[in-house]
C-alpha cells in the first residue's frame, strides 16, 4: 500500500453536489407568508451559528459519510530491527563410497566424518535459523524440513550413521549413484513448501519449473512472479557435501531424461538467489558445474565450491564447515513494515456522531426550527 | 343589512367647498347654526358655555349646533398583497361598508380610490342611494393587486387631481416607505392648506403588532410582497414587540408631518367602532 490512498477516489466527487443540496434544502425549507419583512426585523435575524448550524452540520455529515465512501488509507510505516534468520539445507552424500573407511586404523567412515562436519556446523548456526536435511545417493530422501530444533537435527543425522545401521541408511547405501541434482531439486521444493499461502506455487509453475530443469542447459527460465513477490532466496542456502564426481545429469540416468540438469539448477537458483555451496571430496567436478557457479562480470557469486582431498579429516571438515558459517553469517537487518490503516470506520463514526448532533440540537428550544 | 360598525364622521377643519355648510348634516357637532342648550358635563369646553342661561337658571349650560357637512369621503383603500395576510381585507371591506353608511346617511357624498403600486380603481364621490353598492362592487371586483410593492403617493396624486377637496380616509397597512407627502400635499392644496384632510387607519395583523405567545423556535418568514426572505428567531418575543412597535410609531409620525392623523387598527379588536370615533373625537378636540 502507498503512504496515501483511497479505495474509491471516485467518492470524492460527491461532495461537489453540496451546493446544490444546500439549495435545494433551502429553497424547499417551508415559509410563513408574512405581510412585511423589512429592515425594522433585520436585528432580530438568529446568530450566525443558530442560522446555519443544520447546514453546517449537515454539510460535515455527508462530507464524512462521502470520505468514508472513497476510504482514505495510509501505511503506518515501522522499523524493526532484527538478526537474519537464516534457511539453510544440508545436503549428505549417503552413497557407497561415503563408506569407506577414514583410515586403515580408525572404525570411522567418510560418511561418520561428514556427519560430525555437520553437526559441528548446526551447533555453530543460531538458535533462529532453520536447518533442514537432505540425504542422496542414486536418489534423494528428505530426513528432516526446515527446522530450528538443533537436537531433532542430530537424532535425524544419528539415524544415518554407519553404526546404527538404520533402515534409511542401508537403503541410501545400497545406491550406488550420486544424484546431487535431485537432492538439490528436493532442497528448492522444501523451500517452495514454506512459502506463504498466497504467494506458494501453483502445480503449473512447479511443473513448469520441474521442465525447465529437464531441459538442456541454456533454456529460457521463467521465474514465476510470486517468487519475486514473496522474496525468495533471500538468506536461502543448500550445502551439498559428496565425494562422488559433481556433474550435470547423472551417468546413468541420462537415457531416461527424468533427471534435473544441475546447471539448470544453479541457474535457478542464481535466479532466486539462493546460495550454493558444494564440499566435493576428491574434487572431481564437472566443467559445466563449474562454469555454471562462476559468477558472470558484474554478478554476486551465488557461492562456492570447496575441494578437498580423498584423505580429509575432521579438522578439514570443520573448517570448511566455519567458512561457510562465516559465508552464511546471519546480518543484522532492518525490517520496514507498512501497516495499511483504513480510515472508513473514523469517518463514518464521525458522520454518525454529527447526525446524531444534528438531531440533538434540534430538539433544544434555542435551536428548533418550525 | 346595517353596516358593522356605526362611526360619527367628524372633519377637523371646515371644508373648503362651495356648499359647505348649505344644508345641515343630521348629527350635533361643531357647525354653526345653533342647535340647543344642554347642562354642562366635565370636559366640555368653558367656550361653549351659555352664560346667559346661567344668568337665568343659576345651572351651567353649554351650547350645542348641527354638525358641518357637504365634506367628500374618499375612501382609499390599499389592495397589495400584503393585505391578505392575517384577515385585513375583510376589515377593509367593514370599514368601508360603515363608513360609506355614515356618509351616505348623512347626505354627504362618497367615494373610493382603490389602490397598490399603482392606482387600480376610482369612483368619484356621489351622494346617489346606490353609491355604497357600487362601492362595495368594485372593491369586491377589484381583488388584491399582483405587485411587488406599496405606493401611496401616485394614488394621492390621482386624486388631488381630480378632486378640489376631500376628507380622505386611507385603510392601507402602510407597510412600505411613505415619502414625502407633505409636499404632496402642499403643492395640492395651492395656498389654502389643508385642502385635503386625510386621516390613515392602520389596517394591522395581530403579528404585525406583537407577536402571539407561541413555541420558542426559529421560522422562516418570506414577504408576500417582495418575496424577501429572512430567518426569525421567535425566542426574542421582546425585542420583537419593541422593534415592531417603533417602526409602527416610526410611520406614524411619517405621517403626522404631513398632518396626516393615524389610528392603529388591529383585525382581532374588539372594540374598532370605538376606537375610530374616539379618534374622530379627538381629531375635533385638538383642533377647538
Amino acid at each position: 500500500m502507498a503512504t496515501f490512498e483511497l479505495q474509491y477516489p471516485a467518492a470524492l466527487l460527491l461532495p461537489l453536489l453540496l451546493p446544490i443540496l444546500l439549495r435545494v434544502r433551502r429553497q424547499r425549507r417551508e415559509k410563513i407568508p408574512f405581510p412585511a419583512v423589512g429592515p425594522h426585523l433585520a436585528g432580530l435575524r438568529p446568530g450566525f451559528w443558530r442560522a446555519n448550524y443544520e447546514a453546517i452540520l449537515f454539510s460535515m455529515a455527508f462530507v464524512s459519510l462521502c470520505l468514508a465512501l472513497a476510504n482514505p488509507g495510509y501505511s503506518r510505516r515501522t522499523v524493526e530491527e532484527f538478526i537474519e534468520s537464516k534457511w539453510i539445507f544440508l545436503a549428505l552424500d549417503l552413497s557407497g563410497s561415503m563408506k569407506r573407511l577414514v583410515s586403515p586404523e580408525s572404525p570411522e567412515t567418510l560418511g561418520d566424518l561428514a556427519l560430525d562436519g555437520l553437526e559441528s556446523f548446526i551447533d555453530l548456526r543460531r538458535a533462529d535459523d532453520y536447518i533442514g536435511l537432505v540425504a542422496f545417493s542414486s536418489y534423494a530422501r528428505l530426513l528432516s524440513p526446515l527446522t530450528f530444533d538443533k537436537q531433532l537435527l542430530k537424532n535425524k543425522l544419528e539415524l544415518v550413521r554407519s553404526r546404527n545401521q538404520s533402515r534409511i541408511y542401508r537403503e541410501l547405501g545400497a545406491g550406488g549413484g550420486t544424484n546431487a541434482s535431485e537432492a538439490v531439486w528436493l532442497a528448492l521444493s522444501a523451500f517452495f513448501s514454506m512459502l506463504p499461502e498466497d504467494s506458494r506455487l501453483t502445480v503449473e509453475q512447479i511443473a513448469g519449473l520441474r521442465q525447465f530443469l529437464l531441459s538442456e542447459p541454456g533454456t529460457l527460465l521463467d521465474i514465476p512472479r510470486r517468487l519475486h513477490q514473496a522474496g525468495l532466496g533471500r538468506g536461502m542456502a543448500v550445502i551439498l557435501f559428496t565425494d562422488g564426481r559433481i556433474e550435470p545429469t547423472l551417468r546413468t540416468h541420462i537415457r531416461s531424461g527424468r533427471m534435473p540438469n544441475l546447471v539448470n539448477l544453479i541457474t535457478l537458483m542464481k535466479a532466486i538467489g539462493v546460495h550454493f555451496y558444494i564440499i566435493a571430496v576428491g574434487g572431481e567436478i564437472d566443467d559445466a558445474v563449474e562454469q555454471a557457479m562462476t559468477p558472470a562480470y558484474g554478478e554476486k557469486p551465488i557461492g562456492r565450491i570447496f575441494v578437498t582431498s580423498r584423505s580429509l579429516d575432521r579438522d578439514q571438515i570443520e573448517a570448511v564447515y566455519q567458512e561457510i558459517d562465516v559465508l552464511e553469517a546471519n546480518r543484522n537487518l532492518s525490517r520496514v513494515t507498512f501497516q495499511p490503516r483504513w480510515t472508513r470506520p473514523w469517518f463514518s463514526l464521525l458522520g454518525l456522531v454529527l447526525l446524531v448532533a444534528h438531531l440533538t440540537m434540534r430538539c433544544l428550544p434555542a435551536y428548533r426550527r418550525l | 343589512m346595517p353596516p358593522r360598525f356605526r362611526f360619527q364622521i367628524q372633519p377637523k377643519h371646515p371644508p373648503h367647498h362651495a356648499m359647505a355648510g348649505d344644508w345641515a348634516g343630521l348629527d350635533k357637532g361643531t357647525g354653526y347654526e345653533f342647535w340647543g342648550l344642554r347642562k354642562y358635563l366635565a370636559g366640555d369646553s368653558f367656550r361653549h358655555i351659555d352664560w346667559k342661561a346661567r344668568a337665568r337658571s343659576g345651572e351651567l349650560y353649554v351650547r350645542e349646533f348641527l354638525k358641518d357637512s357637504a365634506y367628500n369621503l374618499v375612501l382609499i383603500c390599499d389592495l397589495s398583497p400584503s393585505m391578505t395576510c392575517g384577515g385585513k381585507l375583510a376589515l377593509v371591506r367593514d370599514l368601508v361598508e360603515s363608513l360609506a353608511w355614515t356618509a351616505l346617511h348623512a347626505n354627504n357624498p362618497c367615494g373610493l380610490l382603490l389602490f397598490a403600486d399603482r392606482v387600480l380603481d376610482y369612483l368619484p364621490p356621489s351622494a346617489a342611494p346606490q353609491q355604497l353598492q357600487r362601492l362595495l362592487t368594485a372593491l369586491d371586483r377589484a381583488g388584491v393587486a399582483d405587485c411587488r410593492q406599496t405606493r401611496l403617493q401616485p394614488a394621492l396624486a390621482y386624486l388631488f387631481k381630480r378632486l378640489p377637496a376631500c376628507l380622505g380616509v386611507i385603510l392601507s397597512d402602510f407597510n412600505a416607505e411613505i415619502g414625502d407627502l407633505r409636499g404632496q400635499l402642499e403643492a395640492a392644496a395651492g395656498g389654502r392648506y389643508p385642502a385635503h384632510e386625510l386621516v390613515a387607519l392602520h389596517i394591522l395583523a395581530e403579528v404585525e403588532f406583537r407577536l402571539p405567545e407561541m413555541q420558542d423556535v426559529q421560522v422562516h418568514i418570506r414577504d408576500v410582497e417582495t418575496g424577501v426572505t429572512q430567518a426569525l428567531d421567535l425566542t426574542r418575543r421582546q425585542q420583537y414587540n419593541a422593534l415592531v412597535g417603533r417602526w409602527r410609531k416610526h410611520l406614524v409620525r411619517q405621517l403626522a408631518r404631513a398632518d396626516i392623523d393615524s389610528a392603529l387598527l388591529t383585525v382581532t379588536d374588539p372594540a374598532i367602532q370605538e376606537k375610530v370615533n374616539t379618534f374622530f373625537a379627538r381629531r375635533l378636540a385638538a383642533r377647538v
